[in-house]
């Protein structure tokens, strides 16, 4: 029988519409991050089993494994890339109608795409869902800008502390060289399929500070995904907290500075719910409300 | 209003189901279907982390029964082990031994508050794989650090 003839087409058009609402946890970037990691670990454990209760050909089996934990990781960490940008756009949300320095220049959008981001929920989504975040040096870049007292040229806030520029907090700077593998391995993955070239073995060599095989596959193993889904978990909740406090300092600044600009306790209580963190915003305390 | 569920069940508030889950300080869970916990805690999760949660949110859940009787009574921590369900009642493996997590056992949960059931689950192969490395961290450790 011969392949039927089917208007391909409208068939790649139709897979627009086949979507799911965002679940609620998506308002808030912490939650939203735990739940969509959850969510791929919870798939990956439920085809292991399968595999492994039905294990005729282990080495067939370990193949297909290995395939999926390789879209296991990148899953994984596209999550986290779109929790610094939930969080960045929560950070330009709360405070683009109450500072007027040049802290947003630097998120560039080409006129070309300006019509798209009308459609864009907030500004602060605008401004950061279309760049990648991929690259310690670029976070922190965004970040330090963007929680900068006013009108400096540069802030003291490093996402990612450099442990080679000796950026602080020093108890942070273990994250700096791990989180550089672990963007460099995402472009491996997505890039290349996997495959290490020659080139991507010369920069992860700079950045792990070991050997590292060039024109080889790359074959994680469940306890690489283990190991690295923990490290971001933990790097996802301290990065959330970090930013919270930063940005409440900041608002604190702020309202000492021009006392009228908005109201405390509804600051800090806006802050709360997006960070789901106890924050102080010039005296007022809010608390996360209950899930 | 949420919907309930249309199986037979019990009142249990999460705190007793925390105190349960203290009583086996070495295992690991995993919850599936509940967007509540699992936007809040990385799992699978060891017993301190899920039990804190618990506490925390501190609201009452329904329990599958499995007497046919049970329309929404309260009950405790003693009696959820007779609720628990285990993963071989639910897997077939043509003859094969059962694979080692067919022991882990589960709990059919729904919190009164919210739609939709949910799944809470002993991990037993994550806790092997904590122990082990707990093994090499003290291994690894300076002799007068253990």
């Amino acid at each position: 029988m011969p392949r039927p003839p089917i208007d391909l087409s409208r068939k790649i058009k139709d897979i627009l519409g086949h979507v799911e609402p965002l679940p609620p946890e998506s308002a808030v970037p912490i939650r939203h991050y735990d739940r969509t990691a959850n969510d791929i670990w919870k798939s990956l454990a439920y085809v292991e089993r399968a595999f492994e209760k039905g294990n005729r050909y282990p080495t067939v089996v370990d193949r297909h494994l290995g395939r999926l934990y390789g879209m296991a990781l990148v899953q994984l960490i596209e999550a986290f890339e779109r929790f610094l940008k939930e969080v960045a756009a929560a950070c330009v949300d709360r405070l683009a109608t109450i500072i007027g320095d040049d802290r947003f220049g630097l998120f560039t959008i080409k006129g070309s795409a300006l019509a798209s981001h009308f459609g864009a929920a907030t500004l602060g989504k605008s401004l950061c869902e279309s760049a990648t975040w991929l690259d310690c040096e670029e976070v922190n870049k965004r970040f330090r800008k963007l929680l900068s007292d006013p009108f400096q040229e540069d802030g003291k806030f490093w996402l990612f502390p450099s442990p080679y520029k000796n950026h602080p907090p020093a108890d942070q700077q273990s994250r700096y060289e791990p989180m550089g593998v672990i963007w460099q391995l995402r472009h491996t993955a997505v890039h290349n399929v996997g495959v290490i070239t020659r080139s991507d073995a010369v920069k992860l060599r700079l950045l792990a500070r070991e050997p590292v095989s060039g024109d080889v596959l790359l074959a994680p193993t469940w306890d690489d995904l283990r190991h690295l889904r923990r490290f971001l978990d933990e790097t996802a909740t301290v990065c959330n907290e970090r930013v919270g406090k930063r940005l409440a300092d900041l608002l604190t600044l702020l309202h000492d500075q021009t006392p009228g600009l908005f109201v405390p306790q509804e600051m800090a209580d806006r802050l709360a719910a997006d960070f789901r963190l106890t924050v102080v915003v010039a005296g007022a305390t809010g608390v996360p409300p209950p899930d | 209003m949420p919907d309930v569920p249309n199986w037979p069940h019990y009142e249990l508030p999460s705190t007793e189901l925390a105190a349960w889950v203290d009583q086996q300080p070495d295992m690991w869970w995993m919850v599936d279907g509940d967007p509540l916990l699992t936007g809040r805690l990385s799992f699978p999760c060891p017993s301190d982390e899920l039990a804190a949660d618990l506490r925390e949110l501190n609201r009452p859940l329904l329990i599958r029964a499995k007497s046919p009787d049970a329309t929404g009574q309260p009950v405790g921590r003693d009696k959820i082990d007779s609720l628990a369900s285990q993963f071989y009642e639910n897997i077939h493996t043509d003859g094969r031994e059962h694979p080692p997590w067919a022991s882990d056992r589960l709990l059919d949960l729904w919190w009164k508050d919210r739609p939709g059931g949910w799944l809470l689950a002993e991990d037993s192969a994550e806790a092997t794989r904590a122990k082990a490395e707990w093994a090499e961290v003290r291994a690894a450790r300076p002799p007068a650090a253990r």
